[in-house]
């Protein structure tokens, strides 16, 4: 079903569900044609029995009809003026009047007559008495040999139930010479209408032609083989349908019917005959003894149910033919987007940030191309922002070391070793000595990041240059917890501060000045505080000392403002951290330096 | 919990058992037949008009209350759906045995046939029904149309005596077992005597003023007429009004079959030379006793057969005495 379109890689989803739905469908399709023939099969042989049951009801009650219309001319003798005379006057013997005894015969026979020739199932009516036959109207001759018809059962039981009309046969009767086809007999007694006295048995012989006739008609042509078996399992009569043709004749099968139906009275069976099986029906009738029996090749019941088994899975076929397709069709378009994305993705991950997916719904796949935009977009600003800052920091680092080489303060420093070096002044060894550690701890072989003791070990040093240079203008205290010695920073970011004060604070002053530097820890964080006492700065300078967009047209000194050192610090550390300002007017400055508790291990800090 | 479980239980079983009790207490009292005072017989007949049927309706009703026994007596004013309905109302209440005289012979038979299926004895009163339709009856109590045809035969030879004469036939409504064989047994028996001469058949349908008007046409197109025989004395009264407008008394001579005070009384007056007959009395309290032993059971044979007899104005007197 066009599955290797497509490879496993591309499609996988698509082809998973697929492959799964479509064989729940094939697998719910095969459960329902199983369970589908089982119960139809189920039914239909149930149907087919009840049907034939009903079949046999009918037929079995349109014989009895038929029947009961034969026996009203047995049962007419009962009434029949002229043949009740005619019987009483052969029973009184010689002494009746003959002429009347003719008319009588002449009157009384003429129903007989009238259904011998009118009717074209009696053959035969006899009249029996005791002794000797009394009257016949037959199409064979009687042959009047002396033969003792009492003891066959159809005198016999008329005599035993002289309400009864006795069905016995198939037989033909030796008293009958031509008659060669086997009749149905029914015979009752005839009695008196004066006294009830017995008159005779009536014996009215009938061919099978009405019995056939209602048996095919209300039988039908529907491939099954019907029976009628008489009381003894003998059979009356029998109509081919089948397309197997049983053999009624046979007595194994007969025999075989028999056992059956002396089992089981009222519900269809299956039965096995002859290698094939049949439903056996069979339908008992009171009246006459007889059992019709319908046998239904089952091969014949199921056959149309093959025919729509067959129709039903070729169109259930069909039907899951389409049904893939449509879900194939379905698949496609639900994958589709999602596809796209993937392929938006990949080219974002190998060359192009910039490509979008398509929002095409708002389903699912379009929430997610919409996130998938919605992170790109963000990393897109990460990466902005990363190098954004990356320039920053090497533009701040560049200006931090420009100041620290500041042609004005080496100049002036340089002027100073100088001076000392021509008076001979013995401090000329330190100052040149701290010049040379201010500038390896500036230089710091390229590294951004050093311990806490190296930079207040560099602002000492840059305190040492000044105080000798601006001798007696200022004193200085340093004091630095144990603790906070190892701590990481960044370097230059006390140094401008300092000087910061030495320029706006302590050179205005008239007096001499203090400065004074702690560094400790608090709170997790490492707090370095410059204190001076210096001209101090009003409140409105103090707030925008730090703002970016400010510019200070008094910047003196080194050049590098404290904002270098603030916007440095936040841009390493993160916004929590960086500088704080506190000025009184006249009385000083107090500058907080907030960094993290980090420790640094070869130029990187740790944790 | 348990314990409740069980008591309910036993409870509902005994409700149930009751009620089963209880039902049983209703179906129709069925078997106590030896002491016969729960014998219940359905008696329909075909019409509360004729005075013949009158007659026999009396005797049941007499004889059902001397055996004492229920008889639910019906009449079905002639119309064939109210008698099918009369014979399944009796079939539903499954009585212990059916007498009825049908209003025709041939209606009865799907009836007849759910009776017999349901194992009711039926008694065939009066009429017989036809060939097909005796056979789900168990019994027919009545008189043999042919042997009263052959009877009013003899009536007729006697009046004629040897010279003979002129006779016309007033019939039934055509088609009955009556109409076919108090004609056909009628003529059969007169050709012994070609001294008489049939020479007229008028139809009357059962009917006085239809017999009336046919007694005129056949008088007055064949004045030698000497006796016109009717189907039935109500006919023959009809052909008498006409024989006594056309001032032919005397001269004319009618018979009938079947009795009635009327009737009588016009053979004591000479107006009706005389009539055959079968006795009501035979036919009502025999059918009231052959539903009976049908009842218990005893197999019936097919005819019980009305004693015929002949009454003229000579035994008139001894008839009216006999039988009351």
């Amino acid at each position: 079903m066009g599955k290797k379109k497509f490879s496993w890689k591309d499609t996988g989803i698509k082809n998973k569900a697929f492959l799964k739905v479509g064989i729940l469908i094939i697998a719910m399709f095969l459960v329902m044609v199983a369970a589908f023939a089982v119960i139809f099969q189920k039914s239909t042989i149930q149907e087919q029995g009840e049907y034939t049951r009903k079949r046999l009801k009918n037929t079995s009650e349109y014989l009895d009809t038929y029947l009961n219309e034969v026996s009203a001319i047995a049962n007419e003798t009962n009434y029949d003026y002229y043949l009740q005379n005619y019987l009483m006057n052969v029973k009184e013997g010689e002494g009746s009047n003959i002429i009347m005894k003719i008319q009588n015969y002449e009157m009384g026979t003429k129903i007989f007559s009238y259904a011998i020739n009118n009717r074209t199932d009696v053959s035969s009516i006899l009249v029996f008495g005791k002794k000797e036959v009394l009257l016949y109207k037959s199409l064979y001759s009687y042959r009047n040999a002396a033969v003792d018809y009492r003891g066959y059962p159809w005198y016999k039981d008329a005599v035993e139930n002289p309400q009864k009309t006795i069905v016995t046969g198939p037989q033909s009767h030796v008293f009958l010479s031509g008659n060669t086809e086997k009749t149905l007999s029914l015979s009752k007694v005839i009695s008196s209408s004066e006294d009830g006295s017995f008159l005779g048995v009536i014996l009215i012989d009938i061919n099978l032609n009405q019995i056939a006739e209602i048996c095919t008609s209300s039988y039908g042509n529907d491939g099954s083989a019907f029976a009628i078996l008489n009381q003894e399992g003998e059979l009356v009569y029998s109509l081919q349908q089948a397309d197997e043709i049983l053999d009624f004749q046979n007595g194994d099968i007969l025999e075989k019917l028999d056992q059956y139906i002396s089992g089981n009275n009222s519900q269809e069976t299956m039965i096995r005959l002859l290698d094939n099986r049949y439903q056996l029906c069979v339908k008992h009738m009171e009246d006459t003894g007889w059992n019709l029996v319908s046998l239904m090749p089952r091969s014949t019941i199921l056959k149309s149910i093959n025919n729509t088994i067959k129709f039903i899975v070729f169109f259930g076929t069909m039907l899951v033919i389409v049904v893939c397709l449509a879900l194939n069709s379905i698949l496609t378009q639900v994958i589709k987007p999602i596809t796209l994305l993937k392929n938006k993705m990949d080219v974002a991950e190998t060359s192009n940030l910039k490509v979008r997916a398509e929002v095409i719904s708002q389903d699912e796949v379009g929430m997610l191309s919409q996130s998938y935009n919605n992170m790109m977009d963000r990393i897109e600003n990460l990466m902005d922002q990363v190098v954004k800052e990356q320039e920053s920091k090497r533009k701040f680092e560049l200006e931090a070391l420009q100041a620290q080489i500041n042609p004005h303060f080496l100049y002036n420093t340089l002027d100073s070793i100088i001076w000392m070096a021509e008076s001979k002044d013995n401090k000329v060894v330190q100052m040149t000595e701290a010049l040379a550690k201010l500038f390896r701890i500036a230089l710091n072989k390229g590294n951004e990041f050093i311990t806490l003791e190296n930079e207040i070990e560099h602002v000492r040093n840059y305190l040492i240059i000044q105080s000798m240079r601006y001798r007696n203008k200022f004193d200085y205290e340093i004091t630095v917890d144990e603790a906070v010695k190892k701590c990481c920073t960044i370097k230059l970011i006390i140094q401008p501060i300092v000087e910061n004060s030495i320029y706006h604070g302590i050179k205005w002053k008239k007096t001499k000045g203090n400065i004074k530097i702690k560094a400790c820890k608090n709170d997790g964080k490492v707090w370095i505080e410059v204190i001076d006492d210096g001209a101090g700065m009003s409140p409105e300078v103090c707030r925008t000392i730090l703002q970016a967009d400010v510019k200070r047209e008094d910047i003196t000194g080194s050049g590098v403002g404290v904002r270098n050192v603030n916007a440095r610090i936040k841009l390493y550390f993160g916004e929590a951290y960086g500088l704080q300002f506190e000025s009184w007017e006249g009385k000083g400055t107090k500058v907080t330096i907030c960094i993290p508790d980090l420790s640094v291990k070869g130029g990187v800090p740790i944790e | 919990m348990n314990k409740k479980w069980i008591k309910t239980g036993v409870l509902l079983t005994f409700f149930i058992l009751s009620g089963c009790q209880k039902a049983k207490d209703f179906s129709p009292p069925k078997e106590t037949e030896e002491t016969k005072t729960d014998i219940v017989i359905g008696a329909t007949l075909a019409s509360r008009d004729s005075p013949y049927l009158q007659t026999i309706s009396e005797y049941m009703v007499a004889k059902a209350e001397e055996e004492n026994i229920t008889l639910m007596l019906e009449y079905a004013d002639w119309d064939a759906e109210v008698q099918t309905q009369q014979l399944n109302e009796f079939r539903r209440r499954q009585v212990d045995a059916v007498i009825f005289c049908p209003v025709n012979t041939k209606a009865m038979q799907m009836p007849l046939k759910k009776l017999k299926e349901a194992q009711i004895p039926v008694i065939n009163l009066n009429m017989r029904v036809d060939a097909v339709s005796s056979v789900y009856v168990d019994t027919y109590i009545g008189a043999s149309n042919s042997q009263e045809a052959s009877m009013a035969a003899e009536m007729v030879i006697e009046i004629f005596g040897a010279d003979g004469g002129q006779i016309g036939i007033i019939e039934g409504a055509p088609g009955s077992d009556a109409q076919i064989y108090r004609t056909q047994t009628f003529v059969e028996q007169l050709t012994a005597h070609p001294e008489i001469e049939i020479v007229a058949l008028g139809k009357g349908g059962w009917d006085r003023e239809k017999a009336r008007l046919a007694a005129w046409d056949m008088l007055t197109k064949y004045p030698k007429l000497q006796v016109i025989y009717c189907h039935d004395s109500d006919m023959a009264m009809g052909a008498i009004t006409a024989v006594e407008d056309l001032n032919l008394q005397g001269r004319v001579q009618v018979i009938g079959i079947s009795e009635s005070e009327e009737y009588i009384q016009a053979v004591q007056e000479g107006r009706l030379y005389g009539f055959v007959t079968q006795p009501p009395e035979y036919e009502g309290i025999t059918s009231i006793e052959k539903a009976v032993d049908a009842a218990g059971g005893m197999t019936l044979r097919a005819w019980y057969k009305s004693p015929i007899q002949i009454v003229t104005g000579e035994n008139v007197e001894l008839f009216i005495r006999s039988s009351r």
